[in-house]
């Protein structure tokens, strides 16, 4: 028989292997003089073991641990009823130490801060092409009806007569705050712009007088209650813009 | 006293059931019950005093921890074996990565093959120590831990395999490498 096949047999004891191993080892065993020293050197080997494993461990008094143990399990008890808080954002902070999590939530802020500069940075670029828009035609001089006093304060009421135009009560000056405007907002600003570019900011005669309320809204520091008077009205100024324009051979409204 | 090499493998559902709803009293009962043994084979593993008194201490703090996830069907004395281990397999890497200490000391240890010495004598600690750092130098740790348990704890091999995760062929072939390096050392005490 091969030795290889009883290699591991000859470090086992009888009760570590199965009758048929024992068997074709003690076979072996009879037929090969070297395997059989091994075997006996094992053997010896075992008995000294043996002989160690019968020397008792010493356990002193000292090592008794249940005392120390109790006490760092009360310890413990006493920290979790006191730092009940604490506990739970340790467990948060945790369950964010868990590496799918943190994948899934780095995904999640990166798409949505994505999403909010991509927001932000079209609606800079719509307000950009807007402020240029408004600035060609305050430098054409189109908008000079004799309703507004001086090229500044026509400039001023863009976003207040967009205000009165579109309803947006809580419109910001585009000067300064443009950058709160919402997505709703921006079109009808951007709307109301494209309409005063077509109807060269042309007004009926004594639209003023008709509207004292409407001089009033050129400045910066708008008056809310001026404000609803006005924006009651909205639809009896643009009635009339409307058809005054119309009759000016002005083809585009602005809608209600 | 006699050594606790073989604990009783299982405890009673009423001091489990106790424990699990936080009952100290109870807890206490189990560590009396399995903490020499603990200590037993942690020593046999770390073979220092100090260090297999600390990974007692953790491991019953592991087990109170985790004791309501324990199943009485699985023998307790298993999962308190797969804790003890676990926490000495740990605590002896860091204790190789502070200090290279194990040297063949076995060639002072007369009393091992001094027949005329009484086997039930209490050895002292640091005499067995020695003797199993001695034995088990150059072991690789599964080979350390499965002859601790079989040759030094007695367990059988289908213990070992469970305690230690690992198929019984997986353990006998460990066990045959470990003896077979452990029967190399002690040959010139043979001859």
């Amino acid at each position: 028989m091969n030795c290889k096949r009883v290699y591991k047999l000859i470090y086992l004891k009888k009760e570590e292997m199965s009758e048929h191993e024992f068997k074709k080892l003690k076979k072996h065993l009879e037929e090969c003089i070297t395997c059989r020293i091994e075997r006996e050197k094992f053997m010896e080997s075992e008995l000294i073991i043996s002989r160690l494993n019968k020397f008792e461990t010493e356990f002193k008094e000292s090592l008794l641990v249940e005392e120390n143990i109790l006490k760092t399990i009360e310890q413990s008890k006493n920290v979790i009823r006191e730092f009940n808080m604490n506990n739970i954002i340790d467990r948060i902070s945790e369950f964010f130490t868990v590496p799918s999590v943190r994948y899934i939530v780095s995904v999640f802020l990166i798409l949505t801060f994505s999403i909010f500069f991509f927001e932000e940075y079209s609606t800079a670029i719509g307000i950009s092409r807007l402020e240029e828009s408004i600035s060609k035609n305050f430098k054409q001089g189109v908008i000079t009806s004799g309703v507004f006093e001086d090229q500044l304060t026509v400039l001023n009421a863009i976003p207040g007569l967009y205000r009165i135009l579109s309803g947006a009560k809580n419109f910001a000056m585009l000067s300064e705050d443009w950058m709160i405007m919402n997505k709703s907002e921006l079109k009808s600003l951007l709307r109301i712009s494209n309409g005063l570019n077509s109807i060269k900011a042309e007004l009926p005669p004594d639209f003023k007088n008709k509207y004292p309320v409407l001089a009033e809204f050129v400045g910066r520091d708008l008056d809310e209650s001026k404000f609803d008077e006005l924006l009651n009205q909205k639809k009896e100024i643009l009635i009339e813009l409307n058809k005054f324009w119309k009759e000016g051979g002005i083809k585009n409204e602005i809608k209600e | 006293m006699k050594e606790l090499r073989r604990a009783n493998e299982q405890i009673s559902d009423n001091i489990l059931q106790r424990c699990k709803s936080g009952d100290t009293s109870a807890f206490k009962e189990i560590i009396r019950k399995y903490q020499k043994y603990a200590y037993v084979l942690a020593f046999k593993n770390l073979t220092n005093e100090e260090e297999a008194k600390d990974v007692v201490q953790e491991t019953f703090i592991r087990v109170w921890k985790h004791i309501k996830l324990f199943n009485n069907q699985v023998k307790f004395t298993t999962w308190l074996y797969k804790i003890v281990i676990n926490l000495c397999y740990d605590r002896l890497k860091t204790i190789r990565r502070r200090e290279k200490v194990i040297t063949n000391k076995i060639d002072n240890q007369e009393i091992l093959f001094n027949q005329e010495n009484n086997p039930e004598e209490i050895m002292s600690n640091q005499q067995l120590s020695e003797m199993i750092q001695g034995l088990a130098e150059n072991l690789s740790y599964k080979q350390r831990i499965v002859f601790i348990l079989r040759d030094l704890q007695e367990l059988s091999i289908k213990e070992i395999a469970e305690v230690l995760n690992m198929s019984a062929n997986s353990v006998k072939t460990n066990l045959v490498y470990a003896r077979k390096n452990i029967r190399q050392k002690l040959e010139k005490h043979i001859k």
